[in-house]
């Protein structure tokens, strides 16, 4: 009766407050509704000025970058925000490496090693923060330290690193172990230099060097940016920056071929195919500095032969490997180091090509002989191997199956969480599994890290006297030349040894639309996603 | 009634009580440790181990992860007493404040959603329970169990596909805005639908053949009118779908919301599940807990209210 | 009052409904034709499964779609012949004005969600009878007129507020206010218990009389028909194999169909052929002061005593509401009572929960009213009665098979229906099935609530003799709660008396017409109303001189 009546207003209030609680979406919305007319109007004007020549500056554009993930916070010691902010052109590193995996000076002019233990780096005297303060010595050093205090991941760059200034444009770096490379450990993005005074919960308070500013954000969804008017060197061309979060790869792809961005970051290998038939974007597929590693547990007596181990790296077809689990979007790797770009000539250092014969006769001489199956046997029991993948690796991993199937070699894929590889590695019940580690850095740093016992990332638990001696003199190399040379050798070395089976570096796949032009690939993409030249341009 | 109201009120807090700590349990069962996640797994390699025990160890108390499970609960509920969730792991910021951004968002989708949903559901559950047997209800019947096996993301991108990408209708992105909405919440909506069909279809037709519609036709009332009778009661038994849906959607629309980037609880769960951030993921499986309680809290109420039967069973019945 | 002179009101002619059932079609009736006069009550007789209803049905265009009208003209005073076999709108004209209905269970008939005022409202707005006018008042005058002392409330009420015998009448104010030529009565009182029957008939004789309307009494039962009718048709099988003054039918009865339906009126007193043995000291089931109020004032049961000997058969006569079904479930403990004890055997159950109950259920059974409603639509009759075996683990499979094989031709069901479903089965054969799975586990105390009240009279009789026979042979106690006083009357040891909650007499079965207290008086008086009206009723028609038609 009555009370029904009641029901249409009451279903009114209702969309009332549903629309009350998107209040703060609405204005937002407004706002990008907003920035995305003037985006229109400059797409609209792209072809003006394609008409009119020498028009492209004074049309005001913004690139939109979809990226997985973007900063959660301002704070450039919180985990991964430094990297965003580099990324996109708002956070600055004293070094960084270029395209070829040479070390650049960013906000250093120069370095110069005094002696073993001390390296003096001289600043860019033009260099200032948004706030118009000079990145000083000073201010570096504060910079370094508060990152040193606060966040957790720059340990393993700056532990052994004391800072100083020692005039205002002129910084002293004290080593605690000798011949270190200063530059490289300074250019990792867990350094960016920040003005350690300014607050970071606001973007009005924040204060770093970047070519962009940020000028609005929204944790883990939205970060906006506009040119730094007062940057010290080339300004970029275009005026501002979107990185917005869309954390489903599908989504990011559809979103560039759409139009609604012009950088979608950290595509699906399984997309390559997809955006390559697509004229309105082109595909950046970079393979980055670190290695796909079959990593194996030297305490099972099968590995503990160094023949059988190398039969499983004779027997790979890597290339085979690359156009089925890659999309041909990568290069063979024969031994770890050689995906840094710095050791590209160690890639076919050891197996240079796809040798089943070779692998036969050393697992014939092993002892592990095929039977009348094909399955090769050795004191009557089969050689198997039960190989864990996880992530995107499945279809490297039963790859890999097919291929050792082909040298008797019963190969069983477990495919899972990366939980259940840690979990298995406590236990030591295992056989092996694929992981791929950065291999950019100090080659000392990594090798270590890697191959000597201590080594955190030795999961097979590989000691050899001579890679320990070879990785002790690269420790003690003084010049670059030396250091690099035993870098390669130890490199080559454990290969042949194959504590581990190298296969490629992993792709990362990079869309970008076809307005677009001065993209460049680096083989760090997650920290080079901006540049000041990039512009756009009527395709 | 004070007596009843505050035996459901004392009811509902034994039922988020019992779910938090079930919660609290199950988010600490799974495997991975999110203090070596939070450090970095570059950092197991790059630090030698006593460097990296020692600062996971520093880790773990910084996160309050070192106690037993019960202390930890017990810390959590203290603060959840001071209506403090905690702060996440990953972003250092408060979790109340985090799913208070993301919060109308979600409400936003879930309940154009069901607008969508119960819209489509009534509409076209109408005309196939009217038009019972006839290809029509073939057809209809038909796209429900096609809408109905296809799963949510596959009819999520295609949409975008279809929308974005070909017609250039929707822009993705990632903002709650109103010109986002549309998209998402279509797509849930045309998830829920087939079941709201179902019911509608079913429950008009049983309806359709009780004895008060064909009284109501003998008397001369027209078949529109007639349909309208059995309209309410057929409305008054999907109050229970509504709540259920709505309840799924603002708990489960995890991979609509990733799809369309679309900022809300269920992003924000994933991203929590993604970094092991226990304080969020408690954070949002309680005021999931919540939601869901507060819903069949108001079905239940909207039953005692919209239908007679239940209302007046208390009142004397009225005798001659 | 001659019938003769009157106008024709209604003319069928020629009826034939076919219906189709998967691939086959019956027909279900053929060549109906029959004329009904200004002012007559024409009753129509015949067991269910007769075609009665379809036959109401079709003059007011309900058919089922699986029904088809193959011929059939209906002619009502003052408009153009309908063909019936022609689909159409020609109903939304007649329905409501021309032809009006009434429904067996009116409480179904009222939309639930709907309060009675707005029945009215919207059935008046739909033939624009009160546009300006508040249809409340023109509701509140018919609702008077219907005998309802408070109109107003009842309007504001919703139909589950209102008892059976309310809500037919709130029916019958709504088909009256449209003011039709036709009212079409469909077994209209076949759902109310005597009293209410009696109050219902009556009103509805004197309005037609009033309103010169003319009745069609659908019903299946004889002295209503004859209490009221001034004619009779007999249907059978879709035909119509008698017609005539009410009298005479009855009297001189043609047909063999006539002759049948006539013997099943004559209960034999059954109750004089059950033996009582086997009497013990403790009785098989004593109740002590039973309460039970539903958390409400008004007391539903009021201090109940009773008790329930080995093989004997206790009736509990009451009128609707008077709390017998109350009793029956707090028996079985599906209401537990407020207060007083439940004793089986003299082991106090009053408390019993869970397990303790479950397995209790093995030795008290219930039958209900509406046996369709109780059993499962999906299961065929043989895996109905399994289930209740399975559910107690009696019995291998096999056992459990040829249990319910067996019970179930005790009951009657043979071998082809035993596969059948409840909805492919009649109500009749369903209370069959009922019992048979009460049955199958040899229950000690069967309650019978209403057991036989939907039934047609001549399936009542066989359920009846059944369970009488069932009771010689298997030796049960039954409680069996009726407001008919002819059931229990032939059949039962002992009668209980109810009112209020309470008993407030109990006397054997034989000797009920001896009852003193005023109520079980008045029980006997609505009982026996209808034959003792029947004979003025037929006085005043045998005066009439028409025509047979």
């Amino acid at each position: 009766m009555n009370r029904k009546k009641l029901l249409l207003p009451l279903l009114f209030i209702f969309v009332m407050i549903l629309w009350g609680c998107s209040g703060g979406g609405q204005a937002a919305s407004e706002n990008a509704a907003g920035n995305r007319a003037e985006a229109a109007q400059a797409d609209n004007s792209a072809p003006n000025s394609g008409e009119a020549p020498g028009t492209d500056e004074k049309a005001p554009q913004e690139l939109v970058i979809a990226d997985q993930e973007i900063a959660a916070a301002l704070d450039p010691v919180q985990p991964l925000t430094s990297s965003y902010l580099i990324a996109i052109g708002a956070g600055e590193t004293l070094f960084k490496a270029d395209p070829e995996g040479k070390i650049r000076p960013v906000l250093a002019d120069s370095a110069e090693a005094i002696d073993a233990n001390t390296w003096e780096i001289s600043l860019n005297p033009e260099a200032k923060f948004w706030s118009g303060k000079k990145v000083d010595a000073e201010a570096v050093v504060a910079s370094l330290e508060r990152s040193r205090e606060l966040d957790k991941q720059v340990v393993p760059y700056i532990q052994d690193l004391t800072f100083s200034a020692v005039n205002a444009s002129t910084l002293q770096v004290e080593t605690a172990r000798e011949n270190m490379d200063v530059p490289l450990n300074l250019s990792s993005y867990q350094t960016l230099i920040h003005n350690a005074e300014a607050a970071y919960d606001s973007v009005d308070t924040m204060d770093l060097s970047g070519m962009y500013k940020v000028t609005a954000f929204e944790p883990q969804k939205r970060m906006e940016l506009a040119v730094n008017e007062n940057y010290r060197g080339t300004k970029p061309a275009i005026a501002r920056v979107v990185h917005e979060q869309i954390s489903d790869e599908q989504t990011r792809v559809l979103s560039v071929l759409s139009g609604a961005s012009h950088i979608a970051h950290k595509l699906p290998v399984s997309a390559i195919e997809q955006l390559q038939a697509e004229d309105t974007v082109t595909l950046a597929t970079t393979p980055a500095s670190n290695t796909q590693t079959v990593y194996l547990n030297l305490d099972q007596p099968k590995f503990q032969d160094v023949r059988v181990r190398q039969a499983l790296s004779w027997g790979i077809d890597r290339q085979e490997l690359i156009l089925q689990a890659a999309e041909g979007q990568s290069f063979p790797v024969t031994t770890w180091l050689s995906s840094n770009p710095a050791f590209a000539e160690a890639r076919s250092a050891v197996y240079a090509q796809y040798d089943p014969e070779q692998a036969g006769r050393l697992l014939d001489e092993a002892g592990w002989v095929p039977d009348g199956s094909g399955i090769r046997m050795k004191n009557g029991e089969p050689l198997t191997l039960s190989l864990m993948t996880w992530g995107g690796d499945r279809a490297l991993g039963e790859t890999l199956q097919y291929q050792w199937a082909q040298l008797g070699i019963q190969a069983e894929i477990q495919h899972g969480d990366y939980s259940l590889i840690e979990t298995a590695r406590e236990t030591g019940k295992w056989d092996a599994f694929i992981e791929a580690w950065s291999t950019f850095g100090e080659p000392h740093t990594l090798l270590t890290g890697q191959y000597s016992p201590e080594g955190g990332g030795n999961y097979g638990g590989f000691d050899d006297a001579r890679a320990n001696e070879l990785l002790a003199q690269l420790e003690g190399a003084s010049d670059e030349a030396s250091r690099h040379a035993l870098a390669l050798e130890a490199n080559t070395y454990i290969a042949e040894q194959a504590p581990v089976i190298s296969l490629y570096p992993r792709p990362q796949v990079t869309a970008v639309s076809s307005t677009l032009e001065g993209f460049v690939d680096h083989f760090r993409p997650f920290e080079n996603l901006v540049n000041e030249h990039l512009k756009f341009v009527s395709p | 009634m004070g007596r009843r109201l505050l035996l459901t009120f004392l009811q509902t807090l034994m039922t988020v009580f019992a779910a938090s700590i079930v919660l609290f349990a199950l988010i600490r069962l799974a495997p991975g440790d999110p203090a070596k996640l939070l450090i970095g797994r570059t950092m197991e390699i790059a630090l030698d181990e006593r460097t990296y025990a020692k600062m996971l160890g520093e880790m773990r108390t910084e996160m309050g992860l070192t106690g037993s499970w019960f202390s930890q609960y017990l810390s959590w509920a203290g603060s959840l007493l001071r209506m403090d969730l905690g702060t996440s792991f990953y972003t250092q910021r408060a979790v109340a404040a985090e799913i208070g951004e993301r919060l109308p968002a979600t409400f936003l989708l879930a309940g154009t959603a069901l607008l969508i949903q119960v819209g489509i559901g009534l509409l076209i559950g109408m005309l196939s329970a009217l038009h019972a047997g006839t290809l029509l209800d073939t057809l209809v019947r038909l796209g429900c169990v096609l809408l109905a096996s296809v799963p949510g993301f596959v009819i999520g991108l295609l949409l975008l596909l279809a929308l974005a990408v070909k017609l250039e209708l929707y822009a993705i992105g990632s903002e709650a805005g109103l010109s986002r909405l549309w998209l998402p919440a279509l797509t849930l909506g045309l998830l829920g639908a087939p079941q709201m069909i179902r019911v509608v279809r079913a429950n008009l037709l049983s309806e359709l053949g009780q004895v008060y519609v064909q009284s109501a036709l003998s008397r001369g009332l027209g078949t529109r009118r007639v349909v309208g009778h059995a309209m309410r009661n057929v409305l008054l038994s999907t109050i229970t779908l509504i709540g259920l849906s709505l309840t799924a959607s603002i708990s489960g629309a995890v991979v609509i919301e990733s799809i369309f980037a679309w900022p809300g609880l269920g992003e924000y769960a994933l991203n929590g599940i993604l970094h092991k951030d226990y304080p969020a993921l408690q954070g949002y499986a309680l005021v999931t807990v919540l939601s869901v309680v507060g819903i069949h809290l108001t079905v239940e109420a909207l039953y005692v209210w919209l239908d007679p039967r239940i209302t007046r069973r208390k009142k004397e019945a009225a005798h001659e | 009052m001659e019938i003769a002179d009157k106008r024709e009101r209604l003319q069928i002619e020629n009826l034939e409904v076919t219906y189709r059932q998967n691939d086959n079609v019956h027909t279900v009736l053929d060549g109906i034709s029959f004329t009904m006069y200004e002012g007559e009550i024409l009753s129509l007789l015949g067991e269910s499964g007769s075609g009665k209803s379809t036959i109401a049905k079709a003059l007011i265009g309900l058919l089922p779609p699986s029904a088809a009208i193959k011929s059939g003209t209906l002619g009502l005073d003052g408009e153009p012949v309908i063909f019936l076999s022609q689909p159409g709108g020609a109903w939304n004209r007649l329905r409501g004005r021309g032809i009006a209905m009434l429904f067996q269970d009116a409480r179904l008939a009222l939309n639930p969600v709907m309060s009675i005022h707005a029945h009215f409202r919207e059935t008046l707005r739909a033939h624009r009878l009160a546009p300006k006018q508040d249809p409340s008042s023109i509701g509140a005058g018919w609702l008077a007129r219907l005998g309802f002392a408070d109109p107003a409330r009842i309007l504001r009420s919703y139909p589950h507020e209102l008892s059976g015998g309310m809500c037919q009448r709130v029916c019958l104010a709504l088909a009256l206010c449209l003011r039709p030529q036709v009212l079409i009565a469909d077994e209209p009182t076949s759902a109310l218990d005597t009293v209410n029957q009696g109050e219902v008939l009556d009103l509805l004789q004197s309005l037609q009389q009033e309103l010169g309307l003319s009745v069609l009494l659908i019903t299946h039962d004889l002295n209503l028909a004859e209490a009221l009718s001034h004619r009779v048709m007999i249907l059978d099988k879709g035909r119509i194999v008698e017609k005539g003054e009410t009298a005479r039918v009855l009297a001189q009865p043609k047909h063999g169909y006539t002759r049948q339906l006539l013997a099943a009126r004559n209960l034999t007193s059954l109750s004089e052929a059950v033996s009582v043995s086997g009497r013990r000291d403790v009785p098989l089931l004593e109740l002590q002061d039973l309460k039970q109020s539903h958390g409400s004032q008004r007391r539903i049961l009021n201090g109940v005593n009773l008790r329930l000997h080995d093989r004997e058969i206790i009736g509990i006569l009451g009128q609707s509401g008077c709390g017998k079904s109350t009793l029956a479930r707090c028996i079985v403990g599906l209401d537990p009572a407020d207060a007083g004890t439940v004793r089986f055997r003299g082991r106090d159950i009053t408390r019993f929960k869970g397990r303790a109950r479950r397995k209790l259920a093995r030795h008290i059974q219930l039958v209900f009213q509406d046996a369709r409603a109780s059993l499962n639509p999906r299961r065929s009759a043989l895996e109905l009665v399994q289930a209740s075996l399975h559910a107690f683990r009696i019995g291998s499979r096999r056992e459990r098979l040829e249990r319910a094989r067996f019970l179930l031709n005790e009951v009657g069901i043979k071998e082809a229906a035993q596969h059948r479903r409840p909805p492919q089965l009649s109500t009749g054969q369903c209370q069959r099935i009922a019992i048979a799975r009460a049955l199958a586990l040899r229950p000690e105390i069967l309650i019978c609530d209403e057991a036989v009240s939907a039934l047609d009279m001549s399936v009542q009789a066989q359920i009846l003799e059944l369970l009488q026979r069932l009771h010689r042979q298997f030796g049960f106690s039954i409680l069996m709660i009726s407001h008919d006083v002819r059931v229990l009357r032939t059949f039962c040891h002992q009668i209980a008396v109810m009112h209020e909650g309470r008993f407030v007499e109990q006397l054997p079965g034989s000797r009920l017409a001896s009852g003193e207290h005023d109520h079980t008086r008045l029980l006997l008086r609505s009982a026996d109303r209808l034959e003792a009206e029947a004979r003025p009723a037929s006085a005043r028609e045998t005066n009439m001189t028409h025509s047979s038609h």
